[in-house]
């Protein structure tokens, strides 16, 4: 067998033309998206412009009007009956499909109840059927690899915030899946925790794992994505790689909300060092 | 006046009688609520919307009127379409049937109260219905349910001495009996309410320790 270009090999996931409404009003907009092996890749966007909800179309967490995903060349969520007319696809074919992408959420809904570790194995005992020896090897496996082996016996309330997302990445890892999805993972952590977890990305980004990031950490998509997404009202405006996407944009709508962002950062730079500057000396 | 032991004595064997069948009315109703009210609040949180309506008739039907009213219905008015069941029969299922109404509405609030995160979580990973329900809902649902259930639990034992009046023989059927026979109030009426109030204490006991341990976590 030849070796094919990253470009000719079929996408593990594919989003075409999607469209969603909410009754009358229209949250995403025909958005196509490939995503192939490896590729790390970077949904940006200001708030309400539909990023999570083209996340969670793709693994069909959500329903759409319009448009279909693919993973891994399989259609997930809808199918034609008889008739030719597209329905919402049986709900155990859509979870047998979406045991090939995992995903992480911004309020890491972890389940309470469960022990680090139990979070961590439930869904290896339920969906892949390990014995619960097994599941638990597997688990204590990933959770040292985010650097929680000393907290597999707590429950999460018990952990900080970055702390639980460490075990909500681990969770997603534990499947073994194809690729994760990230949806707004460091949001709602203290600016102090946000270091932790966008350190396990970046290792699990450079592991080759397939990952597609809803974020707003500029700094971290610039440095670890192959491709940013633009995404403002449903719409994809913009496609690019780091570089050109956030030094070079092509549409206005990017250069505004980039230009917004980086005014934000540098004003808060500038008064910061202002007022260190005139400071009285302790 | 002073209380009379002697006559608590010479009763015992009616007392204890009566004692006995208002535990098992008691907890042969309390069953058949807490069954058919898991039940229902199922279907009332699941997704079928033509049993949706049926089902709020009934609660609301239950929950609405008085049981004393129901029974009546059920045993004096049954005999007239062809149903005559036996007081005992008449009083579990009566009892059963009322505290579903009210099981249904503790248990669907306790269905509404887990975070929709986290269903998205079991859904993300192909965890499918049962196991949602099983692993997920149920062990955070019982913690909050507790406490209303025990109250309701506590209010259908007391409920019980409502099936006297449909001549079940229960303590307060036998309590009353023994008024009618000796004049004497304070004695009867004194076990009578000693007994319900120790049952109550033993089930909120029951309670608690259920609930400190089914809500470990979130301590």
């Amino acid at each position: 067998m030849t070796a094919m270009s990253k470009k000719q090999e079929a996408a593990l996931l594919s989003v075409s033309n999607v469209s969603k409404w909410y009754g009358t009003h229209q949250v995403l907009n025909a958005v196509s998206l490939d995503v192939h092996r490896s590729e790390v890749v970077c949904i940006i966007g200001p708030s309400g412009s539909g990023k999570s909800t083209l996340l969670r179309c793709m693994n069909s967490l959500e329903e759409y009007q319009k448009g279909e995903v693919r993973i891994d060349g399989q259609l997930i969520g809808y199918t034609t009956n008889s008739a030719g007319r597209r329905i919402r696809d049986r709900e155990r074919n859509i979870d047998r499909l979406r045991r090939d992408v995992a995903m992480v959420f911004q309020q890491f809904n972890l389940w309470p109840h469960m022990s680090v570790l139990d979070n961590v194995a439930q869904p290896l005992m339920l969906v892949y059927g390990k014995s619960k020896p097994e599941a638990h090897a597997r688990a204590r496996a990933v959770l040292e690899k985010v650097g929680l082996s000393a907290k597999i016996d707590e429950y999460p309330l018990r952990l900080s915030g970055g702390q639980q997302q460490r075990v909500g990445i681990a969770r997603a890892l534990a499947v073994e899946p194809k690729a994760i999805l990230f949806d707004e993972p460091t949001s709602s952590l203290d600016p102090e925790l946000v270091g932790e977890v966008l350190q396990v990305m970046k290792q699990l980004a450079r592991e080759g794992m397939t990952m597609v990031i809803v974020t707003h950490e500029m700094h971290f998509a610039a440095e670890v994505a192959g491709r940013v997404i633009f995404l403002d009202q449903g719409t994809k405006l913009e496609e690019a790689p780091p570089k050109e996407l956030f030094f070079n944009p092509k549409n206005e709508r990017t250069k505004r909300f980039l230009e917004t962002w980086a005014e934000r950062n540098s004003l808060f730079t500038k008064n910061y060092a202002e007022a260190a500057r005139t400071a009285p000396a302790k | 006046m002073s209380f009379d032991y002697g006559l608590l004595i010479k009763y015992a064997p009616q007392l204890l009688e009566g004692f006995k069948l208002t535990l098992l009315t008691w907890l042969g109703g309390s069953a058949i609520a807490v069954v058919l009210g898991f039940a229902l609040a199922c279907v009332l949180a699941g997704g079928n919307g033509a049993l949706r309506a049926p089902i709020r008739c009934y609660v609301e039907f239950f929950r609405g009127t008085p049981l004393l009213v129901q029974l009546f219905v059920a045993y004096y008015g049954g005999p007239n379409i062809g149903i005559t069941l036996d007081a005992v029969t008449v009083g579990v299922f009566g009892l059963g049937f009322y505290g579903a109404a009210y099981f249904a509405e503790i248990f669907r609030a306790g269905f509404a109260s887990i975070p929709r995160g986290q269903i998205d979580a079991a859904r993300s990973f192909g965890i499918p219905r049962w196991g949602r329900v099983y692993y997920i809902i149920l062990p955070q649902m019982l913690v909050l349910v507790v406490p209303p259930g025990i109250t309701l639990l506590v209010i259908l034992l007391k409920d019980t001495a409502i099936l006297s009046i449909i001549t079940v023989p229960e303590l307060t059927f036998e309590v009353t009996g023994m008024t009618i026979e000796t004049f004497a109030f304070v004695e009867p009426f004194a076990v009578l309410a000693v007994f319900y109030w120790l049952v109550t204490e033993l089930v909120s006991y029951l309670g608690r320790r259920a609930e400190l341990r089914l809500g470990a976590y979130l301590r």
